[in-house]
C-alpha cells in the first residue's frame, strides 16, 4: 500500500489512540494522494463581483462574465475568510454496531472523520463548531477558528460514548432555531430513524439558509447482510430481537434497506442537500473527497 | 398366519382390501379380493425411518444459531414481516421434497405390488413359477389315450401358453438320481421351456418327493425382482412316493417342506393320478446263492404281488435264461398279497447268465419284468493254511478239512466244485493269495504283522477267510496282530481256553442260535445232521468288541461263540474258536463237519463276484483286478449306449474300484474289458418295487386344501368381467419418481418457482403412471 493510503486506512486507523495524530495523519494522507488541497476557501453562498487585479487567483475569475464583456472580474462569496462549519455527530446506541468485517464501529468511523474535518476547517483559520446529538443534544461547542478550539473537539469526541435511541429530527428543529448565522451543517449519522422526521428536520436546516452536507455512514454488513446460520438478532435502541434464517430473508432485507438508502439519497437531492454514502471499511480519503469534491463543484459553480 | 377383518385381509405381506363374499352361495364362503397391495420385502419398510433425517436436521439446524447485536433492526423486521410467510413455505417444501426422495426410496427397496381385479385393472406384471412334474415310473401308467406322464406334460405346456410375457420358469422333475433341475435359472423364454418339457420323459427311477421339494423350496429365493411366485406339482400323487412308509419322519419333511413352500408363493398341486388302479409286479427275483455252480440245480425264488382288489388267476409268468425262454408257470395271485413262487435250473456253461422272469404286459409294463445276473462257476479254489505239520496219518491240522472238502477215494477221484490246496504256514507270505476263492487257517501258531497285511489285503479285495484254532495257537500273538484293534482283521479277543482236551473233563455242544444264519440253515430240521450233537472238549473263550459288521453264527451251549462272521471291505471272515481236526473234539468225524466246512466255504468265497445287481439309480461297484488295470473298460447300458469307465483308487480297501452311476433305466449291463481273454461282466438293474403300488396318498399326508379345485361358481365379479387377478410392480416406477426429485430439489434451491413448478409436474406424471401401472 501507498504511504498515504496507509494513514487513510481504518485498520491502521483504528491502532492510533490519538485523534490529533489521527486527522494530522487523515488529511495529510489526504494531501499526499494529490487531492486537492482542502485548505483552500470556501464558502457558502456567492455574493458579488470584484475587477480584477494583478496577483488575484484566477481560479476565481468569473469566465462566464468575461466571456459576455471581455472583462475580468472575479467572484466574491459571503463570509470568505469568516467561514463557519458545524459538524453534527449522531452518537445514538446504533452508531456502536461494528461487524466482524469492518475494522471499526461507525461511532469510532464518524469520529475519525469529525476530527479530520475540524481539523481541515480550523486548519484554514475558520470555525468549526461540534455537536453531539442522539434523540437531544449531548454536548454543543460553538465554532471557533482557535487551534485550541480543536483540542476541545477531539477531547468532546474521545469522551462520547454512543448511547441512547436517535431522534434527529427533534433535535434538528432545535439547534435550526439555534444556529443564527448561516454556516455550513455537516450531518454525520447513520440516519436509523423516522426518516420523515429527519428529513423535515433537514429541511428546517435549509430554510434557515444553511448549507447542509449529509454523511451517511453504514457498517458493511448492514449492506451486505453477509450472514449464513441462524442468527439472533438483538435490536439496538431498544428495538425487538427477531431470529432469522439470514439465507432466506437476505434478499428481502437487502430490497428494504436499498429501498432505504434511495429515499435518503432522494430526500436530500429533493431538499439541495450533498449526500454521500460511506462504509466503514472503506479509506477515509472516500469519505474526505466525496465531502469535498462536492463542496469543490459547488464552489467552482 | 392371516387375520380377518371385515371385507379385508391382513396377511403377513399384503394388505387385502375390499373382499366380496360369494352372493350366489352364501355356504361357500369363498372371496375375491379386488385390491391387495403388500411389500415383497417388507423387513425394508425399516428405511421409513430414513425420511425423519430431513426433518431431524432441520430441528438440529434451527437449534443452532449465533447471537449478534444489529443496528438495523428496523428493515430487519420489515422484511421478516413481508417475507417469512413465503420463506417458510420455501423451506417446507424443500423438507418435504427430501423427506419424500428417502420416503419413496424405502417403499421402492420394500418392492411393493398390489393386486386388482378387473377389465379396468388389467395388470401384466410377471409372476415366478416353479413348475414340478413328477417323473418316477408310476407315471408310465399307460391312460385311455396317452400316458399319465403325457398328460402332466400337457398340462405343464398349458400352463406355459397361458402365461403372461416376462413371467420366468423354473423346471423341476421328481425323480431319484436323474438330475432333478432341468431349469435351474429363471428362464423367460417360453419357447425354451417348452421345448425342455416336449424332451421330458418319464424315468424308471422311483420318485424322491422330497427332494425335489427341497429344490424347488431353494429356488424361491431365486428372481427376487419378482415379487409374485408360484410353484405348480404335477404328480400322480402315489402314496409311496409322497408318503414314504420306511419312516414317519419321511412323509412330516414332506409336509414341512409344503408348508414352507406356501408360505413362500403360491402352492397349486395338480393331481392327475388315477385312483382304484390296480397292478401286477415282480418285486423280487434271487436265489440263496450269489454263485451257481457247473451241472448243480439252482433255485430261484420269484415274489410277485398283486397290488389291486381282486385276485388274478392263472397269470403266466415266464423264465428267461441267456435269452431263451426256458420256462413258465402259471400261478394264482391273491389281492393286495405276496405271491412266491420258484424256478429251478442247472447251468451247464460256466461263466455269467442272464436270467430273466416276466409277467404278461399290463398297463404298467415296467415292473413285469426282473432280471437277475448268475455267475457259474466251475471250481472253487481254496486254500488251506496247516499250522501243524505231523508225520501221522491224518495228523496234519488241515487233513480233515482238506477230507471234508474234497474226498476222494483212488478209484473214485472228487468231481466236486472245491478243489482245496494245501500249505504249510510258512508259504504263506510267498503265496498269490488272489488265486483262490477262499483261504482256512488251520491252527496256525503266531502270524507276523506281514502275513496280517497279506491276509488283510486279501480280504478287503473280495476274498474270503476262515481262521480255526487249535492246540498251536499264541493267543497273546492272534490278539496283537491279526485282532490288533484298528489294524487288525477282526474285532475280537482271544480270551483263555475253555474245557481240556486231554481230560476230556468238559463236552461242549454246539448251540446254532435259532438257525437264524443262511450258513446253517442247511441244519434246520435236519437232527441226523449232527449239528446239535457235535462234541467238543475245548475251544478259546472269545471276547466280541462292539462293531456294525460282526455276527455270530454258532454259539456254544455255554454262550460262549462258536463261529463268529465279520466283513472287511468286499471280503468275509469267519473265526472258528476250536479245531477242525480231532485235538479238541469230535466235530472233524462228526457228520455235522462236511456240509458244514462247504458251507462256510461257498458262504465266504462270494466276496470276489461283487453285487451284481442294483435298483435304478443305485450305482454299480466293480474291483478292478491288477492285471485289469492297463485296460479301458466300458459299459453298455441296455439300450446299447457305451460310457468309458475309469477306475479310482479307494484308500480305505486299497483297491482300485470302477463306479459306474448311469443305471437309468432297467436291464442288463455288460462291462465290456475290451481283452479278448476276459469275458463281459453281466450286471442287473431293475426298478424298485415301491412305484409299482399306485394307492394314492390319503388326506393324513397332505391337507386336501393344498389342492386347488376349479371353482363350481363365479363370483360377481367374475360374472362381469375378465378375472384377472394380477401384480404390479411398483418399485422401478417408485426409483423413477425418486430421480426426478433429487433434481426438483436442486430446482427449489436454485429458482423457487421453477422448482415448485417442477415439483408438481413430477406429482402428477407419477401418480399418472401408477394408476396406468402395467
Amino acid at each position: 500500500m501507498d504511504d498515504y493510503r496507509r494513514y487513510l486506512d481504518p485498520q491502521t486507523l483504528a491502532k492510533v489512540q490519538n485523534l490529533d495524530l489521527a486527522a494530522r495523519q487523515i488529511v495529510e494522507g489526504y494531501v499526499s494522494g494529490s487531492h486537492k488541497s482542502p485548505f483552500h476557501g470556501f464558502s457558502a453562498e456567492f455574493a458579488q463581483h470584484r475587477e480584477y487585479a494583478i496577483g488575484d487567483d484566477l481560479r476565481y475569475v468569473d469566465w462566464k462574465v468575461y466571456a459576455k464583456s471581455d472583462r475580468y472580474y472575479l467572484k466574491q462569496y459571503e463570509a470568505e475568510t469568516n467561514f463557519t462549519c458545524y459538524i453534527l455527530l449522531d452518537c445514538s446506541e446504533s452508531m456502536r454496531y461494528r461487524s466482524d468485517g469492518a475494522a471499526l464501529s461507525k461511532w469510532e468511523y464518524v469520529r475519525l472523520v469529525a476530527a479530520a474535518l475540524a481539523y481541515v476547517v480550523i486548519k484554514q483559520q475558520d470555525a468549526a463548531g461540534l455537536c453531539t446529538v442522539n434523540d437531544r443534544v449531548i454536548d454543543f461547542l460553538r465554532p471557533s477558528s482557535q487551534p485550541t478550539h480543536l483540542k476541545q473537539i477531539y477531547h468532546t469526541l474521545k469522551h462520547t460514548e454512543p448511547t441512547g435511541e436517535s431522534g434527529l429530527g427533534k433535535v434538528f428543529h432545535e439547534l435550526a432555531e439555534r444556529i443564527n448565522r448561516r454556516s455550513l451543517i455537516i450531518v454525520i449519522s447513520d440516519l436509523f430513524d423516522d426518516l420523515d422526521s429527519v428529513m423535515l428536520g433537514l429541511k428546517h436546516f435549509r430554510h434557515r439558509k444553511h448549507d447542509v452536507s449529509l454523511l451517511q455512514v453504514i457498517d458493511p454488513a448492514e449492506q451486505d447482510f453477509p450472514f449464513q446460520e441462524p442468527v439472533l438478532f438483538r435490536g439496538l435502541e431498544n428495538q425487538p430481537e427477531q431470529m432469522a434464517e439470514p439465507r432466506s430473508l437476505k434478499k428481502a432485507y437487502q430490497a428494504e434497506f436499498e429501498k432505504f438508502l434511495k429515499s435518503v439519497q432522494s430526500g436530500c437531492r429533493g431538499l439541495k442537500m450533498d449526500y454521500a454514502l460511506i462504509r466503514t471499511d472503506e479509506s477515509l480519503d472516500v469519505a474526505l473527497s466525496a465531502f469535498l469534491s462536492h463542496r469543490q463543484t459547488r464552489v467552482g459553480s | 398366519m392371516s387375520l380377518y377383518l371385515l371385507f379385508c385381509r391382513i396377511d403377513r405381506r399384503a394388505l387385502v382390501l375390499n373382499y366380496f363374499p360369494n352372493l350366489n352361495d352364501m355356504t361357500d364362503f369363498s372371496f375375491h379380493p379386488v385390491l391387495a397391495f403388500g411389500f415383497a420385502s417388507p423387513w425394508l419398510l425399516m428405511g421409513l425411518l430414513a425420511a425423519g433425517i430431513p426433518v431431524l436436521i432441520h430441528l438440529l439446524h434451527k437449534r443452532k444459531f449465533i447471537e449478534t447485536e444489529w443496528a438495523a433492526m428496523k428493515f430487519l423486521l420489515i422484511a421478516t414481516k413481508k417475507y417469512s410467510r413465503r420463506v417458510r413455505f420455501e423451506q417446507l417444501l424443500v423438507l418435504l421434497v427430501r423427506c419424500l426422495i428417502l420416503l419413496l426410496l424405502a417403499i421402492a427397496f420394500s418392492r411393493p405390488f398390489w393386486s386388482v381385479q378387473g377389465a379396468f385393472f388389467e395388470s401384466t406384471a410377471p409372476v415366478h413359477r416353479i413348475l414340478v412334474i413328477d417323473s418316477s415310473f408310476s407315471m408310465r401308467w399307460n391312460g385311455e389315450e396317452q400316458s399319465v406322464f403325457e398328460a402332466a406334460r400337457e398340462m405343464a405346456r398349458t400352463q406355459i401358453s397361458a402365461s403372461n410375457p416376462g413371467d420366468a420358469f423354473q423346471l423341476i422333475q421328481i425323480s431319484n438320481s436323474s438330475p432333478h433341475a432341468l431349469i435351474s435359472r429363471p428362464s423367460r423364454q417360453q419357447a425354451y421351456v417348452m421345448d425342455e418339457i416336449t424332451r421330458m420323459q418319464p424315468t424308471e427311477e422311483y420318485g424322491n418327493v422330497g427332494q425335489a421339494l427341497q429344490t424347488a423350496l431353494e429356488y424361491l429365493g431365486q428372481a427376487q425382482e419378482l415379487a409374485q411366485k408360484e410353484v405348480i406339482v404335477i404328480s400322480d400323487f402315489q402314496a409311496q412316493s409322497w408318503s414314504p412308509l420306511q419312516t414317519d419322519q419321511g412323509s412330516s419333511r414332506i409336509r414341512s417342506l409344503l408348508e414352507a413352500i406356501s408360505k413362500k408363493s403360491t402352492l397349486i398341486l395338480k393331481d392327475i393320478g388315477l385312483t382304484e388302479e390296480s397292478n401286477l409286479a415282480i418285486i423280487d427275483f434271487s436265489s440263496k446263492s450269489v454263485f451257481a455252480t457247473l451241472n448243480e440245480p439252482i433255485r430261484l425264488g420269484v415274489t410277485l404281488h398283486n397290488f389291486g382288489t381282486l385276485n388274478q388267476e392263472e397269470i403266466n409268468l415266464k423264465l428267461f435264461v441267456d435269452g431263451q425262454l426256458l420256462n413258465q408257470k402259471l400261478v394264482t395271485l391273491p389281492a393286495n398279497a405276496d405271491t412266491q413262487t420258484e424256478f429251478t435250473h442247472q447251468f451247464t456253461r460256466v461263466g455269467d447268465h442272464r436270467l430273466e422272469v416276466r409277467l404278461a404286459e399290463d398297463l404298467l409294463p415296467l415292473d413285469n419284468r426282473r432280471w437277475k445276473i448268475m455267475p457259474v462257476k466251475k471250481e472253487i479254489n481254496v486254500l488251506l493254511v496247516n499250522g501243524r505239520q505231523s508225520g501221522e496219518s491224518m495228523g496234519r491240522a488241515t487233513d480233515y478239512l482238506e477230507l471234508a472238502l474234497s474226498p476222494s477215494l483212488k478209484e473214485q477221484p472228487w468231481q466236486g466244485i472245491i478243489k482245496p490246496h494245501v500249505i504249510s504256514e510258512g508259504e504263506l507270505s510267498n503265496t498269490e493269495l488272489s488265486l483262490y476263492d477262499a483261504v482256512m487257517i488251520c491252527d496256525v501258531a503266531l502270524f507276523t504283522e506281514n502275513e496280517r497285511d497279506l491276509l488283510k489285503s486279501y480280504v478287503q479285495r473280495g476274498g474270503g477267510l476262515i481262521i480255526s484254532l487249535g492246540e498251536q495257537v499264541h493267543a497273546e500273538n492272534y490278539n496283537q496282530t491279526l485282532f490288533q484293534p484298528d489294524a487288525g482283521l477282526m474285532p475280537l479277543k482271544l480270551l483263555n481256553r475253555q474245557g481240556d482236551a486231554q481230560k476230556h473233563t468238559t463236552l461242549f455242544e454246539f448251540d446254532p442260535l435259532k438257525y437264524q444264519h443262511p450258513v446253517i440253515e442247511i441244519f434246520k430240521g435236519n437232527p441226523d445232521a449232527g449239528l446239535e450233537t457235535t462234541h467238543l472238549y475245548e475251544y478259546f473263550q472269545t471276547e466280541i468288541l462292539p462293531g456294525p459288521n460282526t455276527r455270530l453264527i454258532l454259539n456254544y451251549d455255554t454262550n460262549d461263540p462258536a463261529i463268529v462272521e465279520s466283513t472287511l471291505g468286499r471280503g468275509k471272515m469267519m473265526l472258528i474258536t476250536t479245531s477242525l481236526d480231532r485235538h479238541w473234539g469230535t466235530w472233524a468225524i462228526w457228520p455235522s463237519f462236511p456240509p458244514m466246512m462247504n458251507e462256510l466255504v461257498l458262504y465266504v468265497a462270494t466276496g470276489k463276484w461283487g453285487r451284481r445287481e442294483a435298483l435304478v439309480g443305485q450305482p454299480l461297484e466293480i474291483i478292478a483286478l491288477e492285471n485289469q488295470l492297463p485296460l479301458s473298460p466300458r459299459m453298455v447300458a441296455p439300450d446299447q449306449q457305451e460310457f468309458p469307465l475309469l477306475s479310482v483308487l479307494d484308500r480305505n480297501t486299497e483297491t482300485r474300484t470302477i463306479t459306474f452311476n448311469q443305471t437309468f433305466q432297467s436291464g442288463i449291463y455288460e462291462l465290456d474289458w475290451e481283452n479278448s481273454t476276459s469275458e463281459k461282466t453281466l450286471y442287473a438293474v431293475n426298478v424298485s418295487p415301491q412305484e409299482s403300488d399306485l394307492k394314492h396318498i390319503g388326506p393324513q399326508s397332505i391337507p386336501p386344501e393344498y389342492f386347488r379345485r376349479q371353482a363350481s361358481t363365479p363370483g360377481p365379479l367374475t360374472a362381469m368381467s375378465v378375472d384377472r387377478n394380477s401384480h404390479a410392480g411398483l418399485s422401478e416406477n417408485l426409483l423413477f419418481t425418486v430421480l426426478a426429485l433429487i433434481v426438483v430439489e436442486q430446482l427449489l434451491l436454485w429458482r423457487f418457482s421453477v422448482g415448485a413448478l417442477s415439483f408438481l409436474a413430477v406429482m402428477f406424471l407419477s401418480c399418472l403412471s401408477l394408476f396406468f401401472q402395467r
